[in-house]
């Protein structure tokens, strides 16, 4: 073994070897094809996170249970309930109306207005920009809606209501704006009033209330957990936003298959190279075997090249990778000024010893595969093979 | 008593080639010969180009194989062994020079050798000190570093003089061995050969078309219409 390695590794990567050159180049191209995967996967991973996570805290939080009830004070028992349970963190009571807001410039915004009895991650991550968040009667507007309505005036708020001959009814409502606020979910911000749910009943009463829970559990088994209690109606933020997970999780998966495609471009190289390379050392492998290297030794001589170069080059990519991630917060202003947010990037070791695997196992394959064939030939057929370059 | 000093026995070998051409004959280059080589002795092959010397080589050295017939070396029946068992014969038992020194490029002198001595199963330092003396004995020990580029042809067919004796084998397959150099080294690397084929008790078979190499061997055949006879 020892003896095939330093063969291996002086046929790889030694001066006189003219194909020096090609191991040098399978070597950084499986480097970049590594680091590339890798920052591309923790890019697209930190951004899925950081989308996951303004869902989580803003949109849908982590369960919601819906109470088919408007009973304020049944509500908040209910949520008292719920977050007696071990594994919830905050349990509150909320409801979202759709609403048409018109400024007093007459610009008007389409949105839902969210009556909320604020608690854990979505109230810490809310921040006031000016005035009192949750003042009775007033109304709270995001930082990017202030162009068209701003603190201090009064907002028309338009919103549908049980009607007594119709169905439904639209109603309109004056409220003042008390305070400004801001959130890191864009999205969030530029369809969403706040205000409290006692403010929010009082405009529209019959509106039926839910409660949402935040969690560092399992969501599946807390939902388990909360249905056991009688809330049939409950929900995980994967399944309310089934679709935009459902994508986010396909999208991952087709940007990974796409860069491994990168890996196998590489391997029909190394392939091709180990071919080319054994070609050209038709001679002295017939050498070899002539002073009594077996068949299935050069065989393994040239895998273990190919392995070597591997090897090499996934180390490489792989340092490559934990450098960049470390050098990244020192760049991440330059991403937070093109993409609007701060990622934190991660590397999933599992994820990169697999890949790592990958490249080893695939190589050894394709090596083995481009130099199967010619190895069948007589030591005296290689002997009198003219040198390929 | 005889036959425990037989190193190399051929009887009736033969061997073919396949036309080059579609539908036609195929060449016969060896028809029925039979030779025996014992320990410590010398035959020379020659004959005319083409006459099928080389071929003559490879099937004694299992490099090719016969159509038919028997080859024997060392008791064994070469064309019955595995590639493993005839891969371990020729590393322990059998020494190749070529016309062509054929050294492995990317290696030193020493490495040549050495690396001989290790696919035979010495360990590496057993090896280098194994190398190490040989290429004193060939000359060579100021040249240990140097790769096959950086030698002469003469140099080159000392290294793989060390490298075919390295292991102490039991014949030498030596196939036109000076046939690329100049007469003065050519004289060099023959003087070599047979000083340590005789100091060694070496069997030694020696392709050549030089009749005054060949007439400092033992026997010296005359391979002629696909048959060896003695040459007189």
């Amino acid at each position: 073994m020892r003896l095939l390695l330093r063969l291996a590794t002086r046929y790889a990567f030694s001066r006189q070897n003219r194909h020096r050159g090609t191991s040098v180049r399978i070597s950084l191209g499986l480097a970049l094809c590594l680091f590339a995967i890798v920052a591309v996967l923790s890019f697209m991973q930190a951004l899925q996170r950081n989308q996951f996570e303004d869902i989580r805290t803003f949109e849908s939080f982590d369960l919601q249970i819906d109470l088919e009830s408007n009973d304020y004070i049944a509500a908040n028992e209910a949520a008292t309930l719920i977050e007696g349970l071990g594994s919830v963190q905050h349990a509150f009571v909320y409801v979202d109306i759709p609403v048409i807001a018109q400024g007093t410039d007459g610009s008007t915004i389409a949105g839902r207005l969210r009556g909320i009895d604020g608690e854990g991650r979505f109230l810490s991550n809310l921040n006031s920009y000016r005035g009192f968040l949750f003042q009775e009667g007033q109304i709270a507007v995001s930082y990017s809606n202030t162009r068209s309505i701003d603190m201090g005036e009064t907002l028309t708020l338009t919103f549908l209501k049980k009607g007594k001959q119709a169905t439904v009814v639209p109603s309109r409502k004056e409220l003042e704006v008390g305070a400004v606020y801001y959130t890191t979910s864009y999205d969030f911000d530029h369809s969403t009033f706040l205000c409290d749910v006692e403010t929010l009943l009082a405009l529209q009463g019959d509106v039926p209330l839910k409660i949402g829970v935040f969690t560092t559990h399992d969501v599946k088994e807390v939902k388990a957990e909360i249905m056991q209690l009688g809330f049939t109606n409950t929900s995980t933020w994967m399944e309310i936003n089934a679709s935009l997970y459902g994508a986010m999780e396909l999208e991952q998966k087709m940007m990974a298959l796409m860069l491994f495609l990168m890996v196998l471009v590489i391997l029909v190289h190394i392939r091709n190279s180990s071919r080319r390379l054994l070609l050209a050392k038709q001679t002295e492998i017939a050498m070899l075997r002539a002073i009594g290297l077996t068949k299935a030794k050069v065989q393994a001589l040239f895998v273990l090249q190919a392995v070597v170069v591997a090897v090499i080059g996934s180390l490489v990519g792989v340092v490559l990778s934990y450098a960049g991630i470390a050098i990244y917060p020192t760049l991440s202003s330059y991403v937070y000024r093109s993409m609007g947010v701060h990622l934190e990037l991660e590397i999933r070791s599992l994820e990169l010893l697999v890949l790592f695997i990958v490249i080893v196992v695939f190589s050894l394959i394709a090596s083995f595969h481009g130099t199967h064939k010619i190895l069948k030939a007589d030591i005296m057929e290689m002997f009198t093979h003219d040198e390929v370059n | 008593m005889m036959k425990s000093t037989e190193v190399l026995t051929l009887e009736q070998v033969s061997k073919s080639f396949p036309a080059t051409l579609r539908g036609g004959e195929p060449i016969q280059i060896l028809e029925g010969v039979s030779l025996t080589l014992n320990r410590a002795t010398s035959i020379a092959i020659t004959g005319r180009s083409g006459s099928g010397k080389s071929t003559l080589l490879q099937v004694s050295a299992g490099l090719l194989s016969a159509d038919s017939g028997s080859i024997r070396f060392e008791g064994k029946e070469i064309p019955c062994l595995d590639d493993e068992h005839l891969s371990r014969l020729r590393s322990r038992s059998m020494g190749f020079i070529f016309q062509s020194s054929l050294l492995l490029d990317d290696f030193t002198a020493l490495e040549n050798v050495q690396i001989s001595a290790m696919i035979a199963g010495y360990s590496e330092r057993d090896a280098s000190r194994k190398a190490l003396a040989m290429l004193e004995l060939v000359g060579m020990q100021d040249r240990l570093g140097h790769t096959s580029d950086q030698l002469s042809g003469g140099e080159r067919q000392r290294v793989a003089i060390a490298r075919a004796l390295v292991n102490e084998p039991s014949l030498i397959f030596a196939d036109e061995p000076t046939g690329s150099l100049d007469e003065r080294n050519a004289a060099l690397v023959e003087d070599l050969l047979f000083s340590l084929v005789a100091e060694r008790e070496v069997a030694l078979m020696l392709i050549t078309h030089n009749l005054a190499f060949a007439s400092r061997c033992n026997t010296v055949y005359r391979l002629h219409n696909r048959n060896v006879e003695v040459r007189s």
